[in-house]
């Protein structure tokens, strides 16, 4: 039943998760959409999304203008029949002419199906044709057929904008906050960024609501603090061309693991830890020592809309637990280093996608879980919902939390 | 890390010289990937004894989604081999296909893995298409050498090839390096070669003579190098190995 699924040591991308079954599905939005979308919230940002009529009414849908409002420009360029045999260089570098003649500070190329499939050179076009222009040009590509779902739009065309910024001096009071936005009242800010700032230091949020300026100034921080996966392929772009080193928080779960991480930024930002967590990590380590004797040795099962279900997976594993099935809607290059961890304590669990829980649910009970966790509909099964409630926290409350309703859940 | 595409008219001898700087290569201590880029995938054959090697198409076609080690073939020479493969014939887009083969062997980090000292990418015919231009594009080779003859239509070949490789040179990538000139041997050769070279702005990297050791060594499934390693001819690819070594450009 569970025979065409790989193992989680097999895969490499999101190329390797297949689906757990052949149940009725739509299909995940095209990642294009979700670039759209970012591309408006970075104030002084333009696009160009190059592509067929539908990508262009489709990106319309929830893009509706072609202004952005601040000025910026949102434009559509559509391939006609003889693009798609021969190209469509000329085509878009005509647009991108007249983006900057209109007035474009900085232009962000979404590339959709056809551009890829035909293996349209963005980055020749961009390298030729950016002596001309006084806007600086960057690309995504986002081929639909490339990426199975929607998160690549997220983190690729955060990545992109690594070639918007201009190589500055180090200041040694910056620190770049990646993959939050100040702006996310519906999220609860992180602890750490209060932290940070009451230490006088200089926080920049790079994310969706950040500014054209933020990402062109960034590479003058001192340290990249991560918060999301989203922003975790930029932040290893910038160690690679600007040497801005990270720190990755959003997968740390165990309390060891965020204790040597906040210590590691204190090192980085030049000042002395001064107990501040300490409480914060003693319930930490108090919660997960009840964890490790209630849960040890029970089975789960991990459903949708758990947004790093790789790092997660290994904690629980760490902690004792048995993962049995893991739903994966992307793979990260850096969930190989948690996969190494589930790997080593003796466990290698199927991965999957699961598009219809209704159908899927069925399959998964097969298992006999102890517990499941993620999106169900109504079931019988032991399981902890709203896992999404943890989106873009981070530190020990975060793992507090998850521990607590696990450990409420199976009423132990 | 060199990387090196070589190009040339079909038929003309590119694979068997392209195999044999690999094997020569691989004698001189270094490791090195070959990467076939040619629907018809037989650019290592004669690393692999004779034998065809699984593509990357093939597998992936197959299996969906590949492990490395299901696509590099360690050739009883050293050589790594990994052959791109195409679409069944008639159906899909060789250039499609190509652009998938180079991007699966990225995301599978096999130059991470396999760590070669050189990649020699063995191209087919000319540059028809987006994908055939990958190895030329992006980083993946620095410098082109087109194999050539002095017939007509494998010098053709070549003015089209190096006026591909000049324009995506605006773009900042790969350089032509020159024509390695693949003896037919018939009369006023040479002189015709030197001539298209002159036009074409590149330099005679080599001048490969023509030799019965290589369909000797072919017909058992092998390089000169490996199969008449003490031979004259071993020794004409020995040299150029070393001349593609020592000059052009570092990835």
């Amino acid at each position: 039943m569970f025979d065409h699924l790989k193992r989680l040591s097999a895969v490499k991308s999101g190329s390797g998760i297949k689906f757990l079954s052949p149940a009725v599905f739509p299909g995940n939005h095209c990642p294009m959409r979700i670039a759209s979308v970012i591309v408006e919230d970075i104030r002084g940002l333009s696009s160009l999304l190059v592509g067929t009529p539908e990508c262009a009414t489709h990106s319309r849908l929830f893009s509706p203008l072609p202004e952005g409002r601040n000025g910026e420009l949102h434009w559509l360029y559509v391939i006609d029949s003889n693009e798609v045999v021969f190209g469509c260089r000329e085509g878009v570098a005509d647009a991108l002419r007249k983006m900057d003649r209109a007035g474009a500070e900085a232009i962000l190329i979404i590339g959709t199906c056809i551009p890829e499939l035909i293996g349209e050179d963005m980055e020749g076009l961009i390298h030729e044709i950016q002596p001309e222009l006084k806007a600086q040009v960057t690309f995504v590509m986002l081929g639909q057929f490339k990426n199975v779902s929607y998160p690549p739009g997220s983190w690729k065309t955060m990545e992109a904008m690594a070639s918007l910024m201009d190589r500055c001096e180090t200041d040694s009071r910056r620190i770049n906050v990646l993959g939050r936005s100040p702006f996310e009242e519906h999220i609860p800010e992180p602890a750490v960024t209060g932290y940070l700032e009451s230490k006088e230091l200089k926080l920049r949020y790079l994310a969706p609501g950040a500014s054209l300026d933020d990402f062109r100034q960034a590479p003058d921080a001192a340290l990249n603090v991560v918060l999301s996966p989203f922003a975790q392929p930029l932040a290893v772009r910038m160690e690679r061309e600007f040497g801005v080193p990270f720190i990755a928080l959003h997968d740390k779960y165990a309390p060891s693991d965020i204790d040597r991480a906040y210590g590691d930024i204190a090192r980085a930002a030049g000042y002395e830890p001064d107990g501040r967590f300490d409480e914060e990590k003693r319930q930490a380590e108090n919660i997960q020592a009840k964890a490790e004797e209630r849960l040890k040795g029970m089975s789960f099962v991990f459903s949708q809309r758990i947004d790093m279900p790789v790092p997660l997976a290994a904690y629980l594993t760490e902690i004792g637990m048995v993962p049995l099935l893991l739903h994966i809607e992307e793979y990260y290059s850096a969930d190989s280093a948690h996969t190494r961890k589930i790997k080593d304590a003796g466990y290698d669990p199927p991965v999957c996608r699961i598009t219809n829980i209704a159908e899927d649910e069925k399959l998964i009970k097969e298992l006999n879980p102890d517990i499941c966790m993620g999106y169900f509909l109504k079931t019988d099964m032991k399981y902890v919902p709203d896992m999404y409630d943890f989106y873009g926290q981070t530190g020990y409350g975060r793992t507090v939390n998850i521990l607590k309703r696990i450990l409420e859940v199976t009423g132990e | 890390m060199k990387k090196i595409a070589v190009y040339g008219k079909g038929g003309i001898g590119k694979s068997t010289t392209v195999s044999n700087i690999s094997a020569a290569m691989a004698s001189m201590g270094l490791t090195v990937l070959q990467v076939g880029c040619d629907p018809k995938a037989d650019s290592s054959r004669n690393l692999t004894g004779g034998q065809n090697i699984p593509t990357v198409l093939e597998v992936l076609r197959k299996k969906g989604d590949p492990e490395l080690e299901d696509l590099v073939v360690k050739s009883t020479t050293g050589v790594l081999c990994v052959e791109s493969g195409g679409p069944i014939p008639g159906v899909g887009c060789a250039g499609r296909g190509i652009i998938t083969a180079f991007e699966k062997l990225e995301e599978l980090d096999a130059f991470g893995v396999y760590k070669p000292d050189v990649v020699m990418y063995d191209v087919l015919g000319d540059v028809v298409c987006g994908g055939f231009a990958m190895p030329i594009r992006g980083g993946y080779a620095e410098d082109v050498c087109i194999v050539t003859s002095g017939e007509m239509m494998s010098l053709y070949a070549a003015a089209n090839i190096s006026h591909a490789v000049r324009s995506f040179g605006k773009r900042g990538y790969a350089s032509l390096r020159g024509l390695i000139l693949n003896a037919k041997n018939f009369e006023g050769e040479q002189e015709l070669v030197d001539r298209a070279a002159a036009e074409i702005d590149t330099p005679v990297l080599y001048r490969m003579p023509r030799n019965q050791l290589v369909q000797q060594a072919e017909a058992d499934g092998k390089t000169v190098v490996e199969a008449f390693p003490d031979s004259e001819m071993a020794q004409h690819y020995r040299t150029l190995a070393k001349l593609l070594l020592e000059g052009g450009g570092d990835v």
